[in-house]
């Protein structure tokens, strides 16, 4: 994917991965972008601890500017998403990031409006499946934890859609 | 304590004490929602499998859970599509 192999988290994806001890996948991207805003959701509010992504080169802090951010939201009429949701969405049009990781129904739409392609943390396990990082039956194994496991509200049909899509 | 870390035993004697309710009016209740709960999912699911109508699980579960089905099923299939395909 190369140099555009660059991606946004949401705090959804950085949760559930990390519940079901799966944070190293996002080293699949070169660079992930993390707004203060989702640290604050994450590790802040001690969901995370910090070195699980501070240990990981990865990972990269990004402030947004208080005023800039409002006048973003205002543009594009994102008062009714989330601080951390507004924030990855401003850095995603801000620095040209192709990919926005999020679990998000609203955020997914919110995304593909500015031409950002969502990923969710179901995705990304598919997509580590896609680059060897385990087998077929761990990644069936992954993905129905995403359901039993961590906190993401997925239905197990849903989970099931995609398992049947890789078989 | 986080919640998700609780056992369905401490889960019942917290639900005690914070609602002031009686255990057996919590079990009943549990009972009720996820009697409810499993009932959404098996017709969602045999909607997502095709063996249902969207008019008949609309009728059995309401629009907003069919409309959060088809949603999360557009998102999983775009995202597996470029998973797998990019």
């Amino acid at each position: 994917m190369g140099a555009n192999n660059v991606a946004v988290a949401d705090a959804g994806p950085i949760l559930h991965l990390y519940e079901i001890d799966l944070i190293e996948l996002f080293d699949i991207w070169n660079q992930v972008l993390i707004p203060q805003a989702v640290w604050d959701e994450t590790v802040a509010m001690q969901r995370v601890p910090a070195s699980r992504l501070t240990e990981m080169s990865v990972f990269s802090l990004r402030y947004v500017p208080t005023d800039a951010l409002r006048q973003f939201v205002r543009e594009f009429q994102f008062e009714k998403l989330h601080a951390g949701e507004q924030e990855c969405l401003f850095v995603c049009r801000e620095e040209g990031v192709p990919f926005l990781l999020t679990d998000d129904l609203a955020v997914r739409r919110a995304a593909k409006r500015l031409g950002v392609r969502p990923v969710g943390s179901l995705g990304v396990i598919v997509r580590g499946y896609r680059l060897g990082r385990f087998s077929l039956r761990e990644a069936k194994m992954h993905l129905r934890a995403l359901q039993n496991v961590s906190s993401l509200f997925v239905t197990p049909e849903i989970v099931e859609l995609a398992i049947r899509q890789l078989e | 304590m986080h919640l998700d870390m609780m056992s369905v035993a401490n889960y019942l004697s917290s639900l005690v004490q914070m609602t002031d309710q009686k255990e057996e009016y919590i079990l009943a209740q549990a009972l009720e929602i996820g009697l409810r709960q499993l009932w959404r999912e098996e017709v969602l699911a045999r909607y997502l499998r095709g063996e249902l109508s969207r008019e008949e699980a609309i009728e059995q579960v309401g629009i907003t859970w069919v409309a959060l089905a088809d949603e999360q099923a557009e998102a999983v299939l775009e995202d597996i599509h470029w998973a797998l395909t990019t």
